[in-house]
């Protein structure tokens, strides 16, 4: 992976790096992938992927809970931890010109 | 002095032999001594501890029955939330995080009449097998602080081992609990994939996390496992199945049990010493009446490629929360505005939070997850580990055929220096083979303490059984451990 791959896949993340974190995070991802490349030896062809374990196995066990009303977080208790709130909501810098 | 196991102390609290105060005060004293040399807390929740002391001990006054946990202190990893009390997922983006509600887990044991002493220290995000990459600065190893206790659930390891509780919660995505359980000569769960709700943890990787115990013996991990285990409505991937009795198992006859030793865990890598303890405790076990029989898990070696792929793109999935909008760290970026064609000033705070907020790792599996679930990478990536991944499982399937449950060791080394693996986090990922295989296959599994080192460095003994055959799993554990003591 080279620097411009970083840069493209840092901002997917929405990660803002330095320069130097490029620099030094396109060297280990490198190092990473040859390591994760190993897996291609094996033939996968006819194998189907594992999602879940245990859950997808047991789904007949499983059941909807009933649709009823139940009390959740207060409108308060879910803003109190907020950087920033203002007229009773979650206030962000602006994102339209 | 020791401090008493959970089933001797909870015994004592509720026969009124001894105060859950007098616990309470005890368990602040030996925080205060040993807390500053081995960093296993990072907050100390005083104030509550002391309520929580004082309400149970006025349950018992009014005459009512206490709980299986009356007066145990039990210290908690901090990924999990705790109502008003901080929680920061030993990361700056939740320094001064403070959630609004309790993990189930968190809930099951206050109604148990636990003590809840504070939140323990950890790798950042539970991404790490050292502690190293906490905000606040790694626990250290209380046989030598100048080692690792591993990680990612250090903390929650170190409080059990250096006596300052005799329980505590962690949680286990490829090894964060049997690994630093093995390194500080704990005992240490990791219970079936849905066995416990995760409702309150902080996530990490969904298809593998899993929360569990940490004791001083195996009986003690029992206890908690079946006051924190069950159904919960909060958790969709928690298993409806009722539980079992997991402390009744713990002396159970284990003569007859069919166990298997898997060849690959004993190959190249694997430390001679820690070799020798566990080969002395199969054999221990196999003159008590166990039938030892060699089995294959042939796709061992594909385990840390696997999750290495797996776990970093569900985390780059999880970890997209925290964007400096409804809680934690915001940073405005305010210089890197024009760098974004659109919504300039809000990309900017994004990327500048998440860059200030998560540390190297972090931003290490982030990208590395992001990455393997970019179009044009999906297949060749995520797709091809999750096959392996059935491969892995495969191998458990047949394995488990022949025998029922598996011993080999947690970790191929003791319990390594600090600084040794930083520089290298491929090292780092590979210190983790032989737990991530239980992981992918979502299987319980547990260490237990065997031999120490010739240096007096902890081993473990990891027990593996099929899905929710903890009973099985807890049977053979505490068997070893009575040999061991006898």
């Amino acid at each position: 992976m080279d620097k411009a791959q970083i840069h493209h896949v840092a901002e997917l993340a929405e990660l803002s790096l330095t320069e130097v974190e490029e620099q030094r995070l396109a060297v280990e991802m490198s190092a990473i992938l040859t390591y994760v490349a190993e897996l291609d030896a094996l033939d996968t062809s006819d194998v189907p992927p594992t999602m879940q374990t245990i859950a997808a196995d047991r789904e007949p066990e499983r059941s909807w809970r009933s649709d009823e009303v139940r009390p959740g977080l207060s409108h308060e208790d879910a803003l109190a931890q907020a950087p920033s709130v203002e007229h009773e909501g979650f206030s962000v810098p602006s994102f339209v010109e | 002095m020791k401090i008493a196991s959970v089933i001797e102390l909870a015994d004592r609290v509720r026969r009124g032999e001894i105060s859950a105060v007098a616990v309470a005060e005890d368990t602040l004293a030996r925080i205060d001594r040993d807390n500053g040399q081995l960093n296993a807390f990072l907050t100390v929740a005083r104030t509550e501890l002391l309520e929580q002391a004082r309400a149970i001990d006025d349950k018992r006054a009014r005459g009512q029955a206490l709980g299986p946990l009356a007066g145990v202190p039990i210290a908690l990893k901090d990924a999990l939330c705790t109502r008003g009390i901080r929680t920061t997922c030993a990361s700056k983006m939740l320094g001064e995080y403070v959630p609004p509600y309790d993990a189930t887990v968190v809930s099951r044991l206050r109604a148990a009449d636990a003590l809840l002493p504070g939140k323990t220290n950890m790798d950042e995000f539970a991404m790490g097998s050292s502690n190293e990459n906490s905000a606040f600065g790694p626990a250290r190893n209380p046989h030598d602080r100048e080692r690792t206790p591993g990680g990612s659930s250090g903390g929650s390891a170190v409080a059990v081992a250096s006596g300052m509780t005799p329980a505590s919660l962690g949680s286990d995505t490829g090894g964060s609990i049997r690994q630093p359980a093995a390194f500080t000569g704990a005992v240490g769960v990791k219970p079936t994939y849905g066995r416990v709700s995760r409702f309150g943890l902080v996530a990490f990787a969904s298809s593998l996390d899993q929360i569990g115990p940490f004791a001083s013996d195996v009986r003690g991990a029992a206890r908690v496992l079946s006051v924190i285990a069950g159904a919960d409505g909060r958790d969709a991937t928690c298993l409806p199945a009722p539980c079992d009795d997991y402390e009744g198992a713990c002396g159970k006859a284990v003569r007859g049990l069919r166990v298997g030793v898997p060849e690959e865990y004993f190959t190249g890598g694997l430390d001679p010493e820690v070799e020798a303890s566990v080969r002395a405790a199969i054999a221990r076990l196999e003159s008590d009446g166990v039938a030892i029989k060699k089995v294959h898990l042939a796709h061992t070696r594909h385990a840390v490629a696997t999750y290495y792929v797996i776990a970093t793109a569900e985390a780059s999935s999880n970890l997209a929360r925290f964007d400096g909008v409804r809680y934690g760290l915001r940073v405005t970026g305010a210089e890197e505005h024009g760098k974004h064609a659109q919504g300039g000033a809000l990309r900017a705070m994004y990327g500048a939070t998440r860059d200030t907020g998560f540390g190297d790792e972090v931003k290490r599996r982030i990208l590395l997850g992001t990455f393997v679930l970019s179009a044009g990478y999906y297949d060749a990536y995520y797709l091809k580990a999750q096959k392996v991944r059935t491969l892995i499982r495969r191998d458990f399937d047949r394995a488990f055929g022949e025998v029922d449950a598996i011993v080999c060791p947690t970790s191929p080394t003791p319990a390594f220096k600090l600084g040794e693996k930083t520089s290298d986090p491929l090292a780092m990922y590979l210190s983790d083979v032989y737990t991530l295989p239980a992981s992918l296959a979502g299987l319980p599994a547990m260490s237990v303490p065997c031999a120490p080192t010739t240096a007096g460095l902890p081993v473990g003994l990891q027990v593996i059984a099929p899905v929710l055959k903890e009973t099985t799993m807890f049977a053979l554990a505490a068997a070893w451990e009575a040999a061991r003591a006898s």
